[in-house]
C-alpha cells in the first residue's frame, strides 16, 4: 500500500449492554466491558458461544448500540460506523451479484472521491494480487470455493489500507487446512501493515497464533476476564513453527483453561 | 503462497459444465446419460405427436361445432393469417398485453421495494394487497369499464390490475429477506440509503422479481384476453368470441392457440433477459433432485 496511515487506538471502557427496557427483567448481555487496543495491535477475543465478543466486535465497529460505557477511537466516541473501517464478516457477505473484483472495488466506496479510475483500479488489482485471487477477479462469489470468498472479503477490507480491520470470526466455517493456511496469510499480511486488528474467534490455537494480546471473555454477563500477552518473536511465519514452542504451548493451555473454566461454572441446568 | 484452486465448474457457462462430463470422460455411464439426454427432446416430442394424432383420430368422428380436428386448426390458422384478421388481431393482443405488463412490472416493482424496505408502508399497504389478492379480480370489469369506457385504457387497466399484484408481492419478499450480513456491508462502506436499496436489496430480490414476473405474465394474458373478449371485442380475444358465437371451432381454437403462442414467446423472452442481464441467478433455479 502506498499510504501507511496510523492504525487507529480504540478504547473500551465500562461497556454494558442490556436488551429488553422493562426494569427488572432486562438482559444483561456485557457487563463492565474493558478493553485497550492500541495503534497497530492485534488483539483476539475469545470465549465461549455466548459471551458477547460479536456483540463487542460490533459496537466498536458502529454496529451495534450499546447502553452504557463508551467506546472510543483514536479519543472520538463511536456514533455509527467509524471512518476507515474495515470489516471481515463470518461468512464472507459478498454481493452474489457483483464480481470479486466489483466486490472488492466496494471497500473503497468511502474514499472513491480521492482516486482517480487507474488508482481506483490498480489499488484493487493489488489487493486481489495480495490474497492470490488475480486470476478469479471475474468469477461471480458462488462460483469460489469458501476459502477464497473469505480471501475476497480480506481484500475487501484491506483495499482501503484501513485503520482499523475488524474480524468476526473469518475462518470459522473453513476447512482445517484453509484455515491454517489463511491464519498464515493474514498473519504476513497484517504484519506489513500499520492496521489495528480485533479478531473474535473461538479457536485458541488461532488466537496465540495471530496476536500480540488475547482477550480472554467469561459469559451471563459477558466481560473481558483476563488479557493475556502473547510474548512470542514476531514473525511468526508457519503455524507448524509453534507446534513444538513450549511458550506457545503455554499460553494456549493457560488461554484454553480460562475459556474452559468459565464453561464449568456455569451451571448445567437451572437449579 | 499456494495457488487457490477452483471447487465449482470453472467455466462461466453452466450449459457449458453440465455438457462436460458426459463429453468428455468415457465412463461406463456416457452411453446412458447421452440417452437421457435425448430423451429430453424426443419424450416430449413423442409424447405431442401421440396426443396429436388421437386428437385428429377422434375429432374425425365428432361434429366439427363440438370439436376440430388439429388439421382443420392449421388450416383455420392460414385461413385467418391469409384473409388479414390475425395480423392486427395479434398486434392489438401485443399493444395491450406489452403496456399493461410493463406497467405493472414498473408499478409493482416500485410498490414491493417500498413495501419490503419499510415496515410503515407495508402495515399501510398489506390490507390492500391481501383483499386484491383474494378478490377475483374479474369481477371488477363492469367497473373498468364504468372508469375508463370501452377501449385501449380499460384492456390496459384489466392487464395490468390482474398482473401487478403478484409482482408487488414477490418483489417485497426479496427485499425483505436481504441477509442482513449484507446491509452491514453496506454500513461499513458508507452506501447511502438510496445505494442500498438499488445497488444491495434490489439485486437480492432480483430472483423473487423474475418469479413474480413469470406468474404475473400468466395473469395479464388472461386479463388481456378477457378484456378484448368482454370490453372490446377486437384482438385476439375479439376473434374467439365472434368465431365461438358463429359456432367456427376450429376458428376459434386457431385464436386460442395464438394466445398460448403469446404466451410463450413472451415467457422465452423474460428468461432470456434473465439470463443475459442478470448472470448470476444463471442455474439457481435448475435444481432438481
Amino acid at each position: 500500500m502506498t499510504t501507511m496511515q496510523a492504525g487507529a487506538a480504540i478504547d473500551v471502557v465500562a461497556v454494558e449492554k442490556r436488551y429488553g427496557q422493562r426494569r427488572g427483567t432486562a438482559n444483561v448481555a456485557l457487563r463492565d466491558v474493558n478493553l485497550n487496543v492500541q495503534s497497530g495491535e492485534f488483539v483476539s477475543l475469545v470465549g465461549a458461544s455466548g459471551c458477547g465478543k460479536t456483540s463487542l466486535i460490533r459496537m466498536i465497529g458502529g454496529l451495534a448500540p450499546y447502553t452504557a460505557g463508551s467506546i472510543t477511537i483514536d479519543g472520538s466516541p463511536v456514533r455509527g460506523v467509524p471512518q476507515r473501517l474495515g470489516f471481515v464478516f463470518q461468512d464472507a457477505a459478498l454481493m452474489p451479484w457483483r464480481s470479486v473484483r466489483q466486490n472488492v472495488a466496494m471497500g473503497l466506496n468511502e474514499i472513491a472521491k480521492t482516486l482517480s479510475k487507474q488508482e481506483a483500479r490498480g489499488r484493487v488489482d493489488a489487493q486481489l494480487e495480495l490474497v492470490g485471487l488475480s486470476q478469479f477477479a471475474d468469477y461471480y462469489p458462488r462460483q469460489l470455493s469458501g476459502g477464497m470468498k473469505q480471501r475476497a472479503g480480506l481484500a475487501r477490507a484491506l483495499v482501503s489500507a484501513p485503520g482499523l480491520l475488524l474480524m468476526d470470526e473469518p475462518f470459522g466455517a473453513l476447512d482445517a487446512f484453509t484455515r491454517l493456511r489463511l491464519q498464515e496469510e493474514l498473519a504476513l499480511i497484517v504484519s506489513e501493515s500499520s492496521t489495528t486488528t480485533v479478531f473474535v474467534t473461538h479457536d485458541v490455537d488461532e488466537a496465540v497464533f495471530l496476536s500480540d494480546r488475547v482477550a480472554v471473555m467469561s459469559a451471563s454477563p459477558g466481560t473481558v476476564k483476563e488479557i493475556v500477552t502473547v510474548d512470542l518473536p514476531r514473525p511468526r511465519l508457519g503455524r507448524q513453527g509453534l507446534l513444538d514452542n513450549r511458550r506457545a504451548a503455554e499460553l494456549r493451555d493457560h488461554v484454553l483453561r480460562l475459556v474452559m473454566e468459565d464453561q464449568e461454572a456455569r451451571p448445567s441446568r437451572p437449579a | 503462497m499456494a495457488r487457490p484452486t477452483i471447487q465449482e465448474s470453472g467455466t462461466r457457462s453452466s450449459d457449458a459444465a453440465s455438457a462436460g462430463p458426459a463429453t468428455a470422460g468415457s465412463t461406463g455411464l456416457a452411453p446412458s446419460r447421452n440417452l437421457l439426454r435425448r430423451a429430453t427432446i424426443a419424450l416430449p416430442l413423442l409424447s405431442v405427436l401421440i396426443f396429436l394424432a388421437v386428437w385428429q383420430i377422434v375429432g374425425g368422428h365428432i361434429d366439427p361445432i363440438l370439436l376440430a380436428t388439429p388439421v382443420n386448426v392449421v388450416k383455420a390458422f392460414w385461413d385467418l393469417l391469409t384473409s388479414g384478421q390475425l395480423g392486427p388481431a395479434f398486434a392489438t393482443a401485443m399493444g395491450d398485453l406489452a403496456t399493461g405488463y410493463l406497467l405493472a412490472t414498473v408499478v409493482g416493482v416500485a410498490i414491493g421495494v417500498l413495501m419490503g424496505r419499510s415496515p410503515i408502508v407495508e402495515r399501510v399497504l398489506n390490507p390492500y394487497v391481501n383483499f386484491f389478492q383474494a378478490t377475483p379480480l374479474i369481477a371488477l370489469v363492469p367497473l373498468v369499464v364504468i372508469w375508463f369506457g370501452v377501449g385501449f385504457e380499460a384492456r390496459v387497466t384489466v392487464t395490468f390490475m390482474l398482473a401487478v399484484w403478484s409482482i408487488i408481492i414477490n418483489t417485497a419478499t426479496g427485499v425483505k429477506e436481504t441477509p442482513p450480513a449484507l446491509i452491514d456491508v453496506g454500513r461499513v462502506y458508507k452506501l447511502s440509503r438510496w445505494r442500498v436499496i438499488t445497488g444491495v436489496a434490489l439485486p437480492n430480490a432480483v430472483p423473487n422479481i423474475f418469479a413474480g414476473l413469470r406468474i404475473a405474465l400468466g395473469k395479464a394474458l388472461i386479463g388481456m384476453v378477457i378484456a378484448q373478449m368482454e370490453i372490446s371485442v377486437t384482438g385476439l380475444g375479439g376473434l374467439i368470441i365472434n368465431y365461438g358465437n358463429a359456432f367456427k371451432t376450429a376458428y376459434l381454437l386457431a385464436a386460442v392457440c395464438t394466445a398460448s403462442l403469446v404466451g410463450v414467446v413472451a415467457a422465452s423472452v423474460l428468461e432470456i433477459i434473465r439470463r443475459l442481464a442478470f448472470p448470476w441467478t444463471k442455474g439457481e433455479d435448475l435444481g432438481r433432485w
